[in-house]
């Protein structure tokens, strides 16, 4: 079946099996291969419409007419570039396998909630699988973002 | 374990129908009731590798299935509703025991794309939400064509885990008691899902009234897999004052002693943490 859907603001279209993983038709910029190929390492993380899901996990037939964003394509959303000045103060940028899953988690935590509080970090942080950040280093870095956010968001609306 | 698109499968242009109402897909699911039927797809996405189906149902634009509506003593959910906006939507209204429950489902991605109904299907697997949801007299809608049933939770599956749920019937919607329960105890250790791991959740839901105990609930759900209830021991329950005495509680841990999956599921650290769990919640209780 031919499936058409915009990825990073390119409109694309692929002709695809329909139990197809949306993972396996996305050039991979910015996320990364898994090795789980079933959602639970998250490292293939992209949004999907406004939500972010585990490519490996949504069928073909799922994407049609949506839009999809990477860690690339996400490159000039303020509160990303926030996320991930935040991560390379806290170090986790040279963690290069789990970055695109950390950044997404956080990026959907803080669209969320823009101040999160420690039990809602610990319920994001508590699935990561990656074995160089630690949870501790993720909850900092995430509420770094978030307060830098708000005083970027608060500075301009003065 | 590799995706299908990694299996090397053969391409195929099998039919995709994408009803956007519910009278729609029954009637596909009538005339096609070998379709496999997809709402979230994140168990049949990486588990299921059905060549025999004759195409694909997806439920994911069904309206009637995405609606959660809150009466004062219930709340109906629709079963393709994604576990994380029925968490964030429900949050304020459900039962906590529920919301602490959808929590467990998976990671907050996972749960964008899973829905409710998909979680109370998963062949063989006993998710934390489906013994939430059990616990809390839940019922579930099972439509096809032309008539409909209401099945308690507690009767959807048989005693070796399949769902039972006959051809050309779909899970439609949830009926989710608002009751004001006063006490609940949710503990998870491990990752419930996927199932086979090593888990164990406990869960206890109680009421108490001016008399004392007016319900009590225990279960345990072990690797995601077995689900433990000691219904006899909790009618036992029914009627006494709080705070319970030692031979009380020692009675009820016996119970629970004596039910075989006890003992051959879970371990030492398991069966500590079981009953210490019940224990806690029995003093909670006082």
């Amino acid at each position: 079946m031919k499936v058409t859907f915009v990825h990073n603001d390119h409109r694309r279209t692929v002709d695809a099996d329909p139990r197809d993983t949306l993972r396996r038709h996305i050039t991979p910029t910015g996320d990364q291969e898994g090795p789980c190929t079933s959602g639970e390492c998250l490292r293939c993380c992209v949004l999907l419409a406004g939500r972010v899901v585990p490519a490996c996990t949504v069928p073909m037939f799922r994407v049609e007419g949506m839009t999809i964003q990477d860690t690339e394509g996400l490159a000039a959303d303020t509160l990303f570039r926030d996320i991930k000045k935040a991560f390379e103060k806290i170090g986790i940028h040279r963690c290069t396998e789990a970055l695109p899953a950390l950044q997404m988690l956080a990026y959907q935590l803080l669209s969320e909630v823009p101040m999160p509080t420690d039990k809602e970090l610990q319920d994001y942080s508590r699935h990561i699988t990656s074995r160089c950040v630690s949870r501790n280093e993720f909850e900092r870095a995430t509420r770094l973002a978030g307060r830098v956010h708000k005083r970027r968001r608060h500075e301009q609306s003065r | 374990m590799s995706s299908r698109g990694e299996r090397g499968r053969t391409h195929r242009d099998e039919p995709v129908y994408a009803p956007e109402s519910l009278s729609e897909a029954l009637q596909i699911f009538r005339r096609r009731p070998s379709l496999q039927v997809w709402a979230g797809g994140t168990w049949w996405s990486r588990f299921a590798d059905r060549d025999d189906t004759e195409g694909i149902l997806s439920l994911h634009a069904v309206r009637e299935l995405r609606r959660v509506v809150k009466s004062d003593i219930q709340a109906e959910v629709g079963a393709a509703v994604p576990v994380e906006r029925l968490y964030l939507a429900g949050r304020r209204f459900l039962p906590r025991l529920m919301t602490e429950g959808l929590h467990l489902v998976g990671s907050p991605p996972l749960r964008n794309i899973a829905t409710i109904g998909g979680a109370l299907c998963i062949p063989g697997t006993v998710l934390p939400i489906t013994a939430c949801l059990q616990i809390l007299d839940t019922r579930v809608e099972l439509r096809r064509q032309g008539n409909g049933r209401w099945v308690a939770l507690s009767q959807f599956r048989d005693a070796s885990g399949a769902v039972r749920i006959n051809q050309g019937e779909i899970m439609t919607r949830l009926r989710v008691p608002l009751y004001s329960w006063t006490h609940r105890m949710l503990r998870s250790y491990g990752m419930p899902f996927p199932a086979g791991q090593e888990s164990l959740t406990v869960i206890g839901l109680a009421s108490l009234d001016k008399t004392g105990i007016s319900e009590f609930r225990f279960v345990l759900v072990i690797d995601g897999t077995v689900q433990i209830r000691i219904r006899e021991a909790e009618m036992d329950l029914v009627g006494r004052s709080v705070p319970l005495t030692e031979r009380e509680q020692r009675s009820i841990l016996n119970a629970l002693e004596s039910n075989p999956y006890y003992g051959s599921e879970l371990n030492d650290l398991g069966r500590w943490r079981a009953a210490q769990g019940l224990r806690e919640f029995m003093q909670k209780l006082g």
